[in-house]
């Protein structure tokens, strides 16, 4: 069965360039990360959510959806694309063509989409795959308990 | 609250005027009150003006637990900002409201407290999260006490501490009782 990480690897594979790809919730939470990033990947995730969203603000004010942003930098340009729920990123080199990762972006978030399924079907079947539960009295106690050891 | 891959994810923002104290008081409970082993970055990541203030946001993740992750952001206080601020607010499961206590941001206080309720009512989750309020600076002299303050900005429904972010006084009090708060909704209601 094709995963999310097989879609964001593949991009890599067939656009000459791509250094990275990261899948990231709408609030810059990382889902799935291909390729190797300097930075920590929830930093890099808060702040291309932060430009993301900026530039859906400036879209709003002016009557138009945002589809996505690419950026130019000194050996490498960035394309960030809107999702249902998610921002797909691809770092590439200033070489590789911008119309192959324009068209494979927009080949992975089909596919992508279509992976992610119904939210609540999704989040049922995580909470069960990971063996995922809310946390009990105990649990809430120790964590709190953590904070409380660094008052004394 | 959200469910990510194998994390829970939970949100809180620290809301108010510009120089209120809400950079501050992230960066006090960052470098005096989580546990290292929780720090998932080595400092908070913030995008600040060219002269110093918050222009976009401060961040800083850290490790609750084996699958919970707090991820707590500091809104810019600046009023040319605010298109940006809103940003913020979306989904967010608690919300530290930092009050500056001087006498002469009382006007200056009320107008967040009126873009606070508009928020409530506009953006999705808002109505929802656990807010608490912070009154900052009662240490300085010509201060509103926060009896007056919470009364007079329409805030008594809210908990609420009478703090100094620059000392840390009270901060990690709120901390704990936010995290009680959102931790028990988490327990309680799940994701929802």
């Amino acid at each position: 069965m094709l995963k999310i990480q097989d879609v964001i690897g593949d991009i890599i594979k067939k656009v000459p360039g791509v250094v990275g790809v990261i899948l990231l919730d709408i609030d810059g939470i990382p889902i799935e990360i291909a390729g190797q990033f300097d930075m920590k990947p929830e930093d890099l995730g808060a702040l291309l959510a932060a430009c993301y969203n900026s530039y859906g603000q400036v879209g709003m004010e002016l009557g138009q959806k945002l589809d996505s942003i690419i950026v130019e930098y000194g050996s490498l340009k960035l394309c960030q694309n809107s999702m249902p729920r998610g921002l797909l990123t691809i770092i590439a080199s200033k070489e590789s063509y911008l119309g192959m990762i324009r068209l494979e972006a927009k080949r992975a978030i089909e596919k992508i989409t279509q992976l992610m399924g119904k939210t609540e079907i999704a989040r049922k079947e995580i909470m069960e795959k990971n063996k995922l539960r809310m946390p009990n009295d105990y649990e809430i106690d120790d964590i709190l308990s953590k904070f409380k050891e660094e008052l004394e | 609250m959200k469910l990510i891959k194998d994390k829970i994810y939970i949100k809180i923002i620290f809301f108010g005027t510009a120089l209120a104290g809400k950079t501050t008081s992230l960066q006090w409970l960052f470098d005096n009150i989580i546990p290292d082993k929780m720090k998932i970055t080595d400092d908070i990541t913030s995008i600040k003006t060219s002269f110093g203030q918050t222009l976009l946001f401060d961040f800083v993740p850290i490790q609750l637990g084996n699958n919970i992750i707090l991820r707590m952001y500091t809104a810019t206080g600046q009023d040319y900002y605010r298109s940006t601020r809103k940003m913020l607010f979306e989904e967010a499961d608690g919300i530290f409201f930092i009050i500056d206590s001087q006498k002469e941001e009382l006007e200056h206080n009320q107008e967040f407290v009126d873009e606070f309720k508009n928020y409530l009512s506009n953006i999705k989750g808002v109505k929802d999260a656990d807010v608490i309020v912070i009154f900052n600076k009662h240490d300085l002299k010509e201060v509103y006490t926060p009896d007056y303050l919470k009364e007079k900005l329409g805030l008594k429904n809210y908990p609420y501490f009478k703090a100094s972010a620059v000392t840390g006084e009270n901060l990690k009090q709120a901390f704990i009782a936010m995290l009680e708060k959102v931790l028990s909704r988490l327990k309680e209601k799940g994701i929802a």
